[in-house]
């Protein structure tokens, strides 16, 4: 009996430091884009590094969690749910992963007057994924609080739309930027962002469903 | 003692037929949704129902005996055969069967063919079960329904958690459901060799006595253990995915009701409890487990706002409740009639 309370108590806990993974690599990424607009590309490269450690360890922890899962035939009726919803937030920390790569592959110039909107996309992603993070924690421990959780997502999904909106439409406006290649570069970034967040409210649907099914 | 396995094998295979179709009322969900795994399922049912049987098994047996004591072997052995043979029938016919109500529709076609008047107030006490217990179950599911939401609400309990703990309440109830399932449906197996019994009462070492009924009765609850580990593997896994859909904390209430209503009409300790304060008492009578869970399911389904319930189901089941007990007295008549002038045995004294 000691065994499997054991056995429960661990898994809680890689549960937990999953979570912990995907919330940390929104983190980071809120933070590399502030130095990639500060022009800090020393302090970028250590943050890209970070989130494919995040990334690596995270895809370790999913791995044991799947093993554990299956090998102790845990939560037989919502085992496929769970295992779905750890597999779309890992397709979340690579979304955010690759937009970041993008920075340093491209080095895209970023006019200083669209620097404050795109620093406030970065900042809704975080609270984005914050909110989801505590949406799906809560799914495991009081599926009653979800939705409020869950709606919280959807707001600041909304909110990254509008700016990415803003963006666009600013770019393709200006006279500013001279050539169109470089505003086509800066909508493919404003959209590259955006989709973190559309994989967000994606793996947020997904919980919505999923928490029916865990009702008695 | 030939003879005496021969006629009792009509018991053992009524036995071995429960342990087949009803040890899955205990632990076919858990078994089918793979919380339990079916060797540790087979082997806590087969445990629990042995002791069941031989501790508690005589205040029910002693309810079917007032109905008709089967007084010769022949007897007994036909009654136990046509109650047999109407389960399989009706299993045949995909209609759900209660080998309770079978056997006492079995001895009443004895008392028929005996010329013997059945008891109505102990006939009536009995028929009036088949109605409480599946209403009695369905009233504790309904109950323990809303307390489990209740509490999975406001425990806040981490769902790895959760799931230890109903794989655990699974296992216990089950031990639970397995002792009630041998304590009141042994007197269907063996309760009409009762008076007719071969065996002598043991001595053990001066400590206790093995009365001839418990030898009856472990032989009974071995044949139920048999019919587990041998064929309620596809009952089980049959019965935990086509007629439930309930989540494993529903399947948890469904098997502690059901075990419950089985338990309240065997124990004798309750009984006698309740008759020392002078309260009304619950008869000591083997009930049907398919039909407590069938009572607990609709419970359950009620307490959700009774959306998705298949009434046609239901009627079907009342159908197979009504039929039973007819068609069993009539073949045990018939086989009665056969045993006496064919095979030239006694068949009552």
């Amino acid at each position: 009996m000691i065994t499997i309370f054991g056995k429960i108590a661990k898994m809680e806990r890689d549960v937990k430091s999953y979570l912990y993974h995907v919330q940390r690599s929104a983190l980071i990424y809120e933070e590399a884009i502030q130095e990639y607009l500060n022009d800090d590309m020393a302090r970028f490269d250590i943050r890209l590094d970070e989130i494919g450690k995040t990334e690596t360890e995270a895809i370790r922890l999913r791995r044991k969690i799947r093993d554990k899962l299956y090998q102790h035939m845990l939560i037989p009726e919502v085992r496929g749910d769970v295992w779905e919803l750890l597999e779309s937030l890992a397709k979340l920390i690579d979304v955010t992963k690759k937009s970041l790569e993008n920075y340093s592959f491209e080095k895209p110039v970023i006019p200083e007057f669209i620097k404050p909107d795109f620093m406030n996309m970065s900042e809704y992603i975080t609270k984005t994924v914050d909110e989801l993070v505590n949406a799906v924690s809560a799914y495991f421990t009081n599926i009653t609080v979800v939705t409020d959780y869950s709606n919280k997502v959807l707001f600041y999904e909304h909110e990254v739309d509008k700016v990415e909106d803003t963006i666009k439409k600013v770019v393709f406006s200006t006279d500013k930027i001279e050539t169109l290649a470089e505003r086509i570069q800066l909508r493919y970034f404003a959209e590259k962002m955006a989709l973190i967040s559309d994989v967000a409210e994606s793996v947020c649907e997904k919980l919505s469903v999923f928490v029916i099914r865990r009702e008695l | 003692m030939l003879t005496v396995l021969f006629f009792l094998s009509s018991g053992i295979f009524l036995g071995w037929s429960l342990g087949a179709n009803d040890a899955a009322n205990v632990f076919g969900t858990a078994v089918a949704s793979r919380m339990i795994k079916f060797t540790t399922a087979a082997v806590i049912c087969s445990v629990f129902v042995i002791i069941g049987a031989v501790v508690s098994g005589a205040g029910a047996s002693a309810t079917l005996g007032k109905l008709g004591s089967v007084n010769t072997l022949a007897g007994a052995f036909t009654v136990a055969m046509s109650a047999a043979f109407t389960v399989f029938l009706m299993t045949r016919a995909t209609l759900p069967v209660s080998t309770s109500q079978s056997i006492v529709g079995a001895i009443v076609g004895w008392n028929f063919f005996a010329g013997i008047e059945t008891d109505m107030a102990v006939f009536s006490k009995i028929v009036s079960t088949w109605v409480i217990c599946p209403v009695l179950a369905m009233f504790f599911a309904m109950v323990m329904f809303f307390a489990a939401k209740t509490y999975v609400r406001n425990s806040r309990l981490h769902l790895f958690r959760q799931d230890s703990r109903t794989r655990i309440g699974l296992i216990v109830i089950g031990a639970f459901g397995s002792y009630s399932l041998g304590a009141n449906n042994i007197a269907n197996v063996m309760g009409v060799f009762v008076p007719s019994s071969p065996f002598r009462d043991l001595n053990v070492a001066g400590l206790l006595t093995f009365t001839s009924t418990q030898q009856l009765f472990l032989i009974g609850g071995i044949a139920i253990a048999v019919g587990v580990f041998t064929y309620s593997r596809r009952v089980m896994e049959t019965v935990g995915n086509s007629i439930f859909t309930l989540s494993p904390i529903t399947a948890l209430i469904v098997v502690t009701s059901a075990s419950l209503v089985l338990f309240l009409f065997a124990s004798r300790g309750l009984h006698d409890l309740l008759m020392s304060y002078g309260l009304p008492t619950i008869p000591l009578v083997p009930v049907s487990s398919s039909q407590a869970v069938v009572g607990a399911v609709i419970g359950i389904g009620l307490a959700k706002g009774g959306r998705n319930m298949h009434l046609a189901t239901v009627g079907r089941i009342s159908i197979g409740w009504v039929l039973t007990p007819v068609i069993s007295a009539i073949i045990t008549f018939i086989s009665l009639y056969f045993m006496q002038n064919v095979f030239m045995n006694a068949v009552y004294q």
